[in-house]
């Protein structure tokens, strides 16, 4: 325990643990929408399909966030489409541009010359690499992203709800889609840097999850989520220190054990 | 206004595919000034594809909705199919129907005590305001319908659509219901959308039958042939309303 305090006195700690306060917030609200929309599948096709834009932006040397960003707000605005037209489910075409977001970022990522291929700090990343300039571009987009949501809340929830229903009412159902969905691609551009693919997908949808295993209502899932959210980063954290090993991966098993106590105990205090 | 024939909304020629399947053919109807109409027809027949084509939800591929009164088109309530409706969402009784007082063409919303007046209105006029906390998820399928009834009505609408209203429920719900829409369509026209016509029989005006084309459009009595072609078998119509209207045996080879 000593070695971990000793770290927390460095810099990479002390940015890992910004990083994931910001990724529990993020995660607690955004991830909530996304879980109850039932948009947890579309979620890793725009995350996996970033990862297009990652690697067409290591080989063409220019930013890999905004790579990635590209990337991630073009593949969100072709989905937006279908579901606002809703003729077909997207299910399919999701399935193509995560295969294919996933094929070219590898073939570019090959290409580049002098680069060493490693996928794994793309797929679980690693949140005690964080510079301090990436943290300051994850605290800008955390706020502009958490005054959006909180500005529009009660559409948001209305259209997530019955989209039909909104609709009749008279709001602009489309744009609010479309506000949604560029914000969960921002929201997953800055945490795959954080915390990598995997674990992008994993913090959206387990603390939600817990959440909605514990409260009713939508404020109280996103409270909930925050709080487990933050529980599993740091737990997931200090675990991996302890035991050397990779701290995505832990991060998202310790998640995933939250989740399964959590569940357990609601069975048993339901039954008796 | 009150014209008993006079058009509120005409339908005309609507074709819909989706993908290579035809779902409607050449279909056309009218919805007069206080009317009670029943779209009926077989599963997967269009009935629902239609009233979304109606409510401007879905484009036809040709074909024409024409509204004769903006204001009703602006103020349509809607019920939709509460059998298939989403129940994992978490949010309480009171916040589903105050969704019914969002402000059209707004992104900034705020709540005004009218609102919130209208909403225990409604509520109570419902029967729900001892459940108005309660979570969507724990209702039974007749509370979740009168919520969304609820919702829909808070809207104060000019014309109400129901989709399969009585699917899934008990009788005594499905009871209250044809009260309650026997009440409403004094001041309002009503368009339900239902494979089951009996609980209706007594009090709809119109009946159109759809299956991918219009078989049927005109008052309450129903032929047996027409049914048959319609449903593609030989059907048995039962009218519980008071007189009972059509009573028919049939072979069902």
């Amino acid at each position: 325990m000593s070695s971990f305090a000793e770290a927390l006195q460095y810099d990479f700690m002390q940015h890992a643990i910004a990083a994931s306060v910001m990724a529990a917030l993020l995660c607690a609200i955004v991830g909530t929408f996304i879980v109850v929309m039932r948009m947890v599948f579309m979620s890793g096709g725009v995350s996996h399909s970033a990862f297009a834009g990652l690697g067409a932006a290591h080989f063409f040397g220019f930013n890999p966030f905004a790579g990635a960003l590209l990337a991630a707000v073009m593949v969100s605005l072709v989905l937006t489409r279908m579901i606002v037209h809703h003729r077909q489910p997207p299910d399919a075409m999701i399935g193509l541009l995560w295969a294919a977001g996933m094929s070219i970022g590898v073939i570019f990522v090959f290409l580049t010359p002098g680069y060493t291929p490693d996928l794994m700090p793309y797929l679980f990343g690693n949140i005690l690499t964080i510079s301090q300039q990436q943290l300051l571009w994850m605290v800008g987009f955390t706020l502009l992203v958490l005054i959006i949501i909180a500005a529009l809340f009660k559409p948001l929830v209305a259209v997530s709800f019955d989209d039909e229903f909104a609709s009749l009412r008279g709001l602009p159902v489309g744009v609010l889609i479309s506000v949604l969905m560029l914000l969960s691609s921002i929201t997953i551009v800055l945490l795959i840097q954080a915390v990598g693919i995997i674990l992008v997908m994993a913090l959206m949808t387990i603390p939600p999850l817990i959440g909605l295993a514990i409260s009713a209502s939508l404020r109280g899932v996103m409270l909930w989520a925050f709080a487990s959210g933050l529980l599993v980063m740091f737990g997931g954290l200090l675990l991996s220190f302890q035991l050397d090993l990779p701290t995505g991966p832990v991060i998202v098993m310790t998640g995933i054990a939250l989740l399964g106590a959590v569940k357990l105990a609601r069975r048993l205090t339901s039954s008796t | 206004m009150t014209g008993a024939h006079q058009p509120l909304v005409s339908i005309k020629d609507i074709c819909f595919s989706y993908g290579a399947g035809r779902v409607l053919d050449n279909v056309g109807l009218q919805i007069d000034q206080g009317d009670y109409l029943a779209i009926i027809g077989p599963n997967g027949g269009g009935k629902t594809t239609l009233l979304k084509i109606i409510l401007g939800l879905l484009e036809p591929d040709s074909g024409s909705v024409t509204w004769h009164d903006r204001h009703a088109k602006r103020h349509i309530g809607y019920v939709p199919q509460f059998a298939s409706f989403e129940r994992s969402f978490p949010l309480c009784v009171s916040e589903v129907v105050m969704m019914g007082r969002l402000k059209s063409g707004r992104l900034f919303q705020r709540r005004t005590a009218d609102d919130e007046h209208q909403v225990a209105d409604i509520l109570e006029k419902l029967g729900l305001m001892q459940i108005a906390d309660k979570p969507v998820g724990e209702l039974s399928g007749g509370q979740l319908q009168r919520v969304l009834i609820a919702r829909a009505l808070v809207t104060n609408p000019d014309i109400l659509f129901l989709d399969e209203p009585i699917a899934s429920i008990d009788q005594d719900s499905r009871y209250a219901l044809t009260e309650i829409l026997k009440e409403l369509n004094k001041r309002i026209p009503i368009i339900i959308v239902t494979h089951d016509i009996t609980a209706f029989a007594s009090d709809v005006m119109h009946i159109a039958c759809v299956n991918t084309q219009l078989y049927f459009h005109g008052d309450g009595e129903l032929d047996s042939e027409v049914m048959e072609e319609a449903y593609g078998c030989p059907v048995e119509l039962v009218a519980h309303g008071v007189p009972h209207r059509v009573l028919k045996q049939h072979d069902h080879s």
